[in-house]
């Protein structure tokens, strides 16, 4: 009984694990074309586009498993121990904004208002770390250019994430009983 | 996207203009008689001050992850070399102008320009690098 309600409930490990998979393959293809032209550091977030697709489709703990699973996975493989810390400050603060404005009545955002709110929760987070680890607030001065490329960023993975919503919706219609209605 | 996209978008984007403008006209009523200086930080501890007048040299500095070394001369200021394994601290390039900074995060390191002019509505944006 227990585990049909799970099942009813939350989308089937495999579905997740194919997430997570996106997820990690879109920070390797981030880490080998870096989109910092302008400002040396800021990333494009590809895979905050599975991050966003996962808050709409699956229900919000499994969300969090599967962002928590990929700054794990993706600091292990690539990262220092600094890294996690910056991917969790910032993924946990973008997360929070995108679940509570995504999880709204009515959708009052479309995806990609809360992809571009969830991009400068994302920076804002990272700048608050470090801050903290120079040792000095005046780093906060550059607020003003990572709202900015938040800003282009979220637009750009909100986009990406709403496409794959619809595609998603489209080829897995029969996972998704009742979708949560987006746009 | 809907009008309320739209409204959040443009919100972002004139709080971050008026912080640039804010910043900008601040920086015209001071004292311009102080000589740049490049402030050289570890976790929050000073190590060095250099100014940034002059011929480049080179500072060695040991940062939380390893060695880094700094140039500073000809009004300019920047990470020459890092033990860091992003290097973004090296790719951030030049600081010039009073307010700029560059960080090493792994390193914990902060460079930051005090006293001197302030930098042009036009200058180069540089960066905080991990």
């Amino acid at each position: 009984m227990q585990s049909k309600r799970a099942e009813k409930n939350s989308p089937s490990m495999a579905l997740m694990a194919v997430f997570l998979a996106y997820a990690l393959v879109m920070g390797i293809i981030e880490n080998r074309i870096p989109f910092d032209f302008f400002v040396p550091g800021v990333k494009l977030g590809l895979a905050n586009v599975v991050i966003l697709a996962s808050i709409y489709l699956f229900p919000a703990r499994d969300a969090l498993k599967i962002l928590l699973m990929k700054c794990l996975l993706t600091a292990i493989a690539t990262g220092t121990g600094f890294s996690l810390l910056y991917s969790l400050s910032g993924g946990l603060l973008s997360f929070l904004a995108m679940v509570t404005l995504a999880g709204l009545p009515g959708n009052p955002l479309s995806p990609i208002g809360v992809s571009v709110i969830g991009a400068v929760a994302h920076n804002f987070g990272q700048i608050l770390v470090a801050s903290a680890v120079v040792g000095a607030l005046s780093v906060m001065a550059y607020l003003p250019v990572l709202i900015v490329s938040g800003v282009v960023t979220g637009i750009l993975v909100g986009v990406a994430a709403k496409g794959l919503l619809h595609l998603a919706r489209r080829h897995a219609r029969h996972v998704w009983k009742k979708p949560r209605k987006i746009l | 996207m809907n009008r309320r996209d739209i409204l959040i978008i443009a919100t972002f984007l004139l709080f971050a203009g008026v912080w640039g403008a804010v910043k900008l006209v601040a920086g015209f009523g001071d004292a311009r008689d102080a000589e740049a200086v490049a402030e050289i930080s570890v976790a929050g501890k000073i190590v060095d001050i250099l100014p940034m007048s002059g011929e480049e040299r080179d500072v060695s500095i040991v940062g939380a992850l390893g060695p880094l070394t700094v140039r500073v001369g000809s009004g300019t200021a920047y990470v020459a070399a890092s033990s860091c394994p992003s290097q973004d601290c090296v790719r951030a390039g030049k600081i010039t102008s009073r307010g700029q900074c560059v960080a090493c995060l792994p390193n914990r390191a902060l460079i930051r320009v005090k006293g001197g002019a302030t930098a042009n509505a036009n200058s180069e944006v540089d960066a905080i690098a991990e």
